[in-house]
């Protein structure tokens, strides 16, 4: 694919992927803040919303009255947990080769310019902590050339690590299961608007006119 | 409190250190009447301005706060709490209003804000979504209404007569239950209903910083003590550890002495400046509700002006139903009635500035008490030994004498009453000794209920007091008539306390019914109760006897038992209106002499003095009798409905001579008002017993 400026598109689109990271991870902390005290008076639903609807930002859940400090997130206050982050954003980057399903006049993104994404991303954090995470960019990006259908985008991966890893969120806790409850929904559903989210950041960068866009 | 003031109660709400201040009634007129107008323009014109410039301009937003602030004093202390985003919810109503949207569309059209605008929005009905917060511009509106609704439920009377307070406060009691009950009924917990807490200043939760200074200079006695004391901050209180934790907080400074006096008045200076009672609302409701409350304690009432509609504080000795609020035409409600009955010398005075202290009021109604009394003492002398009195044909008695005595040291009163009786110019405040006389009959009624009339007939007969006390005031009704009126009622009283019967009450029964049908062309009824000729000048008098209440002597219309009677007397001065000026009103008429020399007397005493106030060209009768004049318009005549006999008495409102046509006239069964006919009521007695 054409890019305007390509390095400019690589750092783009890397930003946006560890920012997308970001999003999930302090959305999951503010959505784990709703079990502390906000349980009756906040609808899950509108917190969904506004985390998918602000991708890059989930400050507005502010406007909830959800608030991330000692009292609310007092569990995952912990060097352990902060390993989510960079975990967060090695699922994904390795998940970067979905983006070659965007197609324009000048083609797909090119097998470089994702892997120059993949490595832009790693260099900015992204780590599989304890190969928590199992898939990596080869499969995906194998998948994705043959044509195949990808694995949804699960919390598989961070279950297992926080199991694990983290004993204050794995007691059996209200908050913990709440904790599991809505990481199921909240990652596939993120991750799906994430690449639509990227899908839309290619298009600005691309060269290629995306009026009549073909999503293959 | 002086009364004459407007008393005033405190009220401190959370987040605040500040004492309001809340006038009780002047509030809540305040607030139910507020404008929201300009404040709505205000939030339109900040909304539109946050549109172009992607944030709300805080000083747009300030001036608008500024105006709604003034509606009430609980939204004034709250503007920097409770009703911060109140133009923001404004706006959001107007959008959701305009656009035909609710909040949660308008929300999900914000929940990717791209200006502080409609962050703004987005924040505020995020609040709303979390129950963190209300729309406070639709709660105001619906606060209005709730105090609009509670006002008009407590205060609202028929005829703008003030009741009794057991009656304001029952009819609020009752609105609160009702309350209750729908809410009960809903689901809602009535302990989480809005309420208010009532505090001393030094036991408000935030004392400690309300009273500053003292509270520094008592920690600095005990910060020793204090100093090791350790910090319970995870305390859970709660109904069972709550006199324990307070009491661990008191074991500090248990043993503390009191403070040098130096110390001590300084305490005192602050302690005393502040409200020895200090009211903590949770919500705007409980300080409307407060506030009704308040108002009863204190003795406040409103009333509906039945001119302008609007309620007014007014109090319990006030007559008039008009208020004294200056309107569009730069005059008040009751100075505009003045000007349209064409009474200048008509002042009703204004609320707060009595012309008769509370002072002399309480001395006159201790005096009309202590007179009433004895006169009652009398009257229930004779009355207790009427029964062995009627029959035996004996028409004096120790008794009578005992009533002829309280009737003759009213005629001394009376006497004294010349002085008074024409109106002084520019007031028309009944003269405090008719005002003696009118209670002092009134009383020796009452003390009869059962006896000489019913009780439906003293209300009737009270009522038509009123009508005259209230003409008098309106100046349609001279000194002379009430006199006339209260002579009569007197002179009756005593011979209706002899007379009684059966039979007679029968005869009367007939004659008002004759009276009542409008077919009667010159009949009356003689002494078997059939219909006779009658002249139609007396037919007209016998009119206003009927209309005044009482024909005790109904067979008597024609004077042919030879006693003069209320109708005797009736004719005697509509014949005499008709003399030549001078001329013995013996010679007009028959001599009659009849059942009581008494009554004689005082009906020749009464028609002397009305013949000899007469002025040359006028035509004075019998009050209520007078011809209307042309140019007067008439009012339809609604009969007021009246709970007890003292709002009878003590109100006014409707004129009897309005239903009264001219002597020449047939029995008005109809009246036209403002062109449209209005049919009179039928006048339905209850014979006596």
């Amino acid at each position: 694919m054409d890019f305007i400026n390509e390095a400019n598109a690589i750092n783009g689109l890397a930003d946006s992927v560890v920012k997308g990271g970001i999003a999930l991870f302090n959305g999951i902390k503010y959505f784990y803040s709703i079990a502390e005290s906000s349980f009756y008076s906040v609808n899950i639903k509108d917190a969904f919303k506004i985390v998918l609807n602000n991708i890059y930002d989930t400050d507005s859940l502010t406007a909830l009255g959800l608030r991330l400090d000692n009292e609310t997130c007092r569990e995952m206050m912990s060097d352990e947990y902060n390993k989510v982050l960079p975990l967060i954003v090695y699922s994904l980057a390795v998940r970067i080769p979905v983006l070659k399903n965007l197609k324009g006049e000048s083609g797909p993104m090119t097998d470089d310019q994702l892997y120059k994404v993949y490595a832009e991303v790693l260099s900015r954090g992204a780590e599989n902590c304890g190969d928590a995470v199992a898939e990596t960019f080869m499969e995906i990006k194998y998948l994705v050339r043959k044509g195949r259908k990808l694995p949804p985008y699960n919390a598989d991966w961070f279950k297992t690590y926080i199991y694990t890893n983290v004993p204050a969120l794995s007691e059996i806790t209200n908050k913990n299961m709440f904790l599991l409850g809505f990481a199921d929904v909240l990652f596939a559903m993120f991750y799906s608007c994430l690449e639509e989210a990227l899908f839309e950041k290619i298009k600005e960068y691309a060269v290629d006119d995306f009026g009549e866009a073909v999503e293959i | 409190m002086d009364k004459k003031e407007t008393p005033v109660i405190y009220f401190s709400v959370g987040g605040s250190n500040s004492f309001h201040k809340l006038e009780l009634s002047r509030s809540l007129l305040r607030f139910a009447e507020f404008d929201f107008t300009y404040f709505w323009e205000q939030c339109i014109e900040t909304g539109r301005n946050a549109r172009k410039t992607g944030r709300i301009s805080q000083n747009l937003e300030a001036i608008a706060l500024g105006s709604a602030a003034k509606c009430h004093p609980y939204v004034e202390a709250c503007l920097g709490t409770e009703f911060d985003g109140l133009v923001t919810d404004c706006i959001i109503a107007y959008i959701c209003h305009s656009e035909g949207i609710g909040p949660e569309e308008l929300w999900g059209r914000c929940i990717s804000p791209k200006s502080l605008y409609e962050r703004e929005i987005f924040n505020r009905i995020s609040e709303y979504k979390t129950g963190r917060a209300i729309n406070q511009w639709i709660n105001i509106v619906r606060m209005q209404e709730y105090a609009r609704s509670k006002m008009k439920f407590i205060y609202e009377t028929e005829s703008n007569i003030m009741l009794p307070p057991c009656d304001y406060r029952a009819r609020r009691e009752y609105f609160d239950l009702a309350f209750a009950v729908a809410a009960n009924e809903t689901g809602c917990d009535m302990r989480q209903m809005p309420s208010v807490k009532k505090y001393s200043p030094s036991s408000l939760p935030d004392c400690v910083f309300m009273m500053g200074r003292v509270s520094k200079a008592i920690y600095k006695r005990l910060s020793e003590v204090l100093a090791d004391a350790p910090i319970a901050r995870d305390k859970n209180l709660n109904d069972h550890n709550r006199d324990s934790t307070a009491l661990d907080a008191f074991s500090y400074v248990k043993d503390m002495p009191r403070p040098e006096t130096i110390d001590m008045n300084l305490a005192m200076e602050n302690i005393t400046a502040l409200p020895e009672t200090v009211y903590m609302p949770d919500s705007f409701k409980a300080v409307i509700d407060l506030e009704f409350t308040c108002m009863y304690e204190e003795g406040i009432y409103l009333s509906k002006c039945p001119r302008c509609g609007r309620f007014f504080r007014r109090d319990p000795e006030e007559k008039s139903p008009y208020c004294n609020r200056i309107n569009s035409s730069g005059m008040t409600c009751a100075e505009q009635v003045e000007e349209e009955l064409g009474i200048a010398s008509m002042k009703y005075p204004r609320a707060g500035s009595k012309a008769v202290s509370a002072e002399e009021k309480a001395s006159e109604a201790e005096v009309i008490t202590e007179e009433s009394r004895d006169i009652e003492e009398r009257v229930t002398a004779v009355g207790d030994k009427k029964e062995n009195v009627q029959g035996s044909g004996t028409e004096s008695t120790d008794n009578e004498n005992a009533a002829n005595a309280a009737a003759e040291k009213q005629s001394d009163e009376k006497a004294d009453t010349e002085a008074v009786r024409k109106p002084v110019s520019g007031s028309r405040e009944m003269p405090k000794e008719i005002e003696k006389r009118c209670q002092k009959v009134y009383n020796l009624l009452y003390k009869r209920i059962g006896r000489i009339m019913s009780e439906e007939e003293f209300k009737e007969w009270s009522k038509y007091l009123s009508d005259f006390k209230r003409d008098f005031r309106s100046g349609d009704a001279e000194t002379e008539q009430i006199e006339d009126f209260l002579v009569y009622w007197e002179t009756a009283v005593k011979k209706l306390s002899r007379r009684s019967g059966k039979s007679r009450a029968e005869k009367s029964e007939q004659f008002r019914e004759a009276l009542r049908r409008e077919d009667i062309t010159g009949g009356d009824i003689d002494e078997e109760g059939r219909l006779t000729e009658i002249d139609p000048a007396v037919r007209n008098v016998l009119k206003a006897a009927a209309f005044y209440g009482s024909v005790p002597d109904a067979h008597n219309v024609h004077g042919d038992e030879g006693a003069p009677t209320v109708n005797n007397r009736a004719a005697r001065i509509m014949a005499d209106k008709n003399a030549p000026r001078g001329q013995d009103i013996s010679e007009n008429e028959p001599e009659q002499m009849g059942l009581s020399d008494m009554f004689d007397e005082a009906v020749t005493e009464v028609e002397q003095r009305v013949t000899d106030n007469i002025p040359e060209g006028s035509e004075i009768s019998p009050a209520g009798t007078e011809n209307l004049p042309e140019e007067r318009v008439l009012k339809p005549f609604n009969p007021p409905k009246y709970n007890t006999v003292l709002e009878a008495m003590m109100d006014g409102k409707y004129k009897s001579d309005e239903l009264l046509g001219s002597d020449d006239e047939e029995a008005i069964s109809e009246i036209r008002v403002n062109g449209k006919k209005v049919r009179l009521p039928d006048w339905e007695r209850i014979p006596r017993e």
